[in-house]
């Protein structure tokens, strides 16, 4: 009887909460046509849901499999060259603004070199030194950039043509469908085989293998996975900026921020790196507009103050709590 | 002789320039418990640690079933049915009860019976089943080294390998690990088992082995060496009388 009763209640549970992610996406999805699309919020609304792209690529492979990248900035700018490259080179013949087919290859071409550089540095590097190993692989790609010669034009960049743009509304949805996507790729993973897997060699990698887990393959994967969304995200952002150049893409921001985001809101939960999105996302656009310069300082405090009294992030805090009572 | 499931044949293994094992061979039969005793740092976990593939021979083979096996990786012995279960548990703390299961099944052999897996670890660990939902680092020391030996059998092994399973708990529960140890065999488990716990070990044994500054100084059935003179002074600490 109590089984039957406590089934009921999981099932309305998972009822609501199916309700309550369907509203908001149809709030989200609704705004634009109550707001001003063109205004600041809209551009901030457009970056957090960047944000959230490139924080669930990341939340994958840090916060699920425990493997910290610091090359988040190089599949974002990969994605966006690939974008840029193939407008340009006029490779696929089709309408390149805001093209699914050219958005999908620039997620193709990052989750490619992620296996590239993932299998001998997660087969032989472990922790610290899979996050420098990633770190210095961006630089390596900033430098072929650079010395890309008309290829990808070195520090000047690529300037793509504008003539298609017809205003914010249509970046906004895209951000907004990439990010649903994104969520729900993370969402289905992890609650999946695989993501019993990742989470299993996150916490102890030796007994994961001694169970039959192929360790290497699973975190090249989620490593795949993850990048393919960052580059996505870089495709829309050339489509946004319609000149990708190093400091444009490359900018560390790109690998930082995710960092933050997820740190803020919660590693390895679903919900955290959105809600961390919007909190980071707000301090640094609002910050900039309202203190000026002095922003990084202040963000710089706050992060060291998350890590000091809030290890879990916001979505830590609810358990907090809880336990409390 | 009867079927030999496992054979360790005269293997050397290093860790970097320190030489841990010296010629070690050892059988194990199927359906029986053996045991591997010793004192601290003769090389017993070593030797496991080498069977299950976490560590490779400098020379010396092993054969499972008659085929070697000191050339695959970890997941590929897994595959063949050997399960290790490690000394200190090595549960997956954050994931709960259930999830742990699922990963001892992750190999696909084991997948495709998994149901009837977890029927049994149920049946010889009620408690599992009424804790399915919580995590496992929440549990006991005693229900953790249930789940432990559980999570070994959703694996479907033909050999289980426990490293210490008494560590830790206290003597109530030492005496029921035993005890679930002989049920498993019982279920025809073949187990190779290493314990400080010598008395009770050898009580439980088949065949016991003793491994001696990385060399096997002396074999026999479980009940002689336990009536071995030398054995109990060494390693039981009983005072011998005389007689």
């Amino acid at each position: 009887m109590k089984d039957k009763i406590d089934t009921y209640l999981k099932k309305d549970k998972r009822n609501i909460s199916i309700i309550i992610i369907a509203l908001v996406i149809i709030v989200f999805g609704a705004l634009p046509f109550y707001s001003d699309v063109d205004s600041f919020f809209a551009y901030y609304l457009f970056l957090c849901l960047l944000y959230i792209i490139l924080a669930q690529g990341w939340n994958l492979v840090a916060g699920y499999t425990g493997q910290i990248s610091l090359g988040t900035h190089a599949f974002f700018a990969l994605g966006a060259y690939t974008t840029a490259i193939i407008w340009l080179n006029d490779v696929t013949k089709t309408w390149y603004y805001f093209d699914p087919l050219v958005m999908i290859i620039s997620g193709f071409v990052p989750a490619i070199f992620a296996i590239l550089i993932g299998i001998p540095l997660l087969s032989r590097l472990r922790g610290d030194y899979f996050s420098f190993g990633t770190l210095a692989a961006a630089e390596v790609l900033r430098i072929l950039i650079l010395r890309g010669g008309t290829f990808t034009q070195g520090a000047m960049g690529l300037r793509l043509p504008a003539e298609g743009f017809t205003g914010m509304g249509i970046y906004y949805w895209t951000a907004l469908l990439l990010a649903i996507l994104a969520t729900a790729a993370v969402y289905f993973i992890t609650r999946s085989r695989i993501g019993l897997a990742l989470r299993a060699l996150s916490e102890d990698e030796t007994s994961a293998a001694s169970h039959g887990v192929h360790i290497l393959r699973y975190k090249v994967l989620a490593f795949a996975i993850g990048s393919f969304f960052m580059g996505i995200c870089g495709s829309l952002f050339a489509y946004y900026l319609f000149i990708v150049s190093p400091p444009a893409v490359m900018n560390l921001n790109w690998m930082f921020l995710p960092i933050l985001i997820c740190v803020l809101g919660g590693n390895g939960t679903i919900f955290g790196p959105i809600i961390g999105a919007f909190v980071v996302g707000a301090l640094f656009s609002y910050g900039d507009v309202f203190v000026g310069q002095v922003h990084p300082m202040l963000s710089g405090i706050l992060i060291i103050l998350v890590m000091k009294f809030m290890p879990t992030g916001i979505m830590g805090l609810k358990d907090r709590i809880f336990a409390r009572r | 002789m009867a079927n030999q499931l496992l054979e360790v044949k005269n293997i050397d293994v290093w860790y970097g320039d320190v030489q841990v094992l010296r010629e070690v061979s050892l059988q194990v039969e199927e359906g029986t418990i053996v045991a591997l005793v010793g004192a601290n740092g003769a090389g017993k976990t070593t030797l496991l640690k080498t069977i299950s593939g976490l560590l490779q021979p400098r020379k010396g083979e092993i054969l499972f079933t008659g085929k070697p096996l000191h050339n695959l990786k970890p997941q590929d012995i897994v595959d063949r049915g050997i399960i290790h279960v490690p000394e200190g548990r090595r549960l997956f703390a954050s994931l709960t009860v259930l999830e742990n299961l699922k990963l001892g099944a992750y190999i696909k052999r084991a997948r495709t019976n998994f149901d009837q897996s977890l029927k049994r670890a149920y049946d010889l660990f009620p408690v599992l089943e009424e804790r399915k939902n919580q995590k496992a680092g929440t549990l006991s020391g005693g229900e953790q080294q249930m789940l432990a030996i559980g999570r070994a059998i959703m694996a479907q092994p033909k050999l289980i390998m426990l490293d210490e399973p008494s560590l830790g708990l206290s003597p109530i529960l030492v005496k029921t690990i035993f005890e679930f140890i002989r049920t498993l065999n019982e279920q025809k488990a073949t187990i190779l088992l290493i314990e400080q716990n010598i008395n009770q070990t050898l009580k439980i044994a088949h065949q016991a082995f003793v491994l001696k500054i990385g060399k096997i100084v002396m074999s026999g059935r479980g009940d002689e060496l336990l009536a071995n003179e030398e054995i109990r002074k060494a390693y039981i600490g009983e005072r011998v009388r005389k007689q």
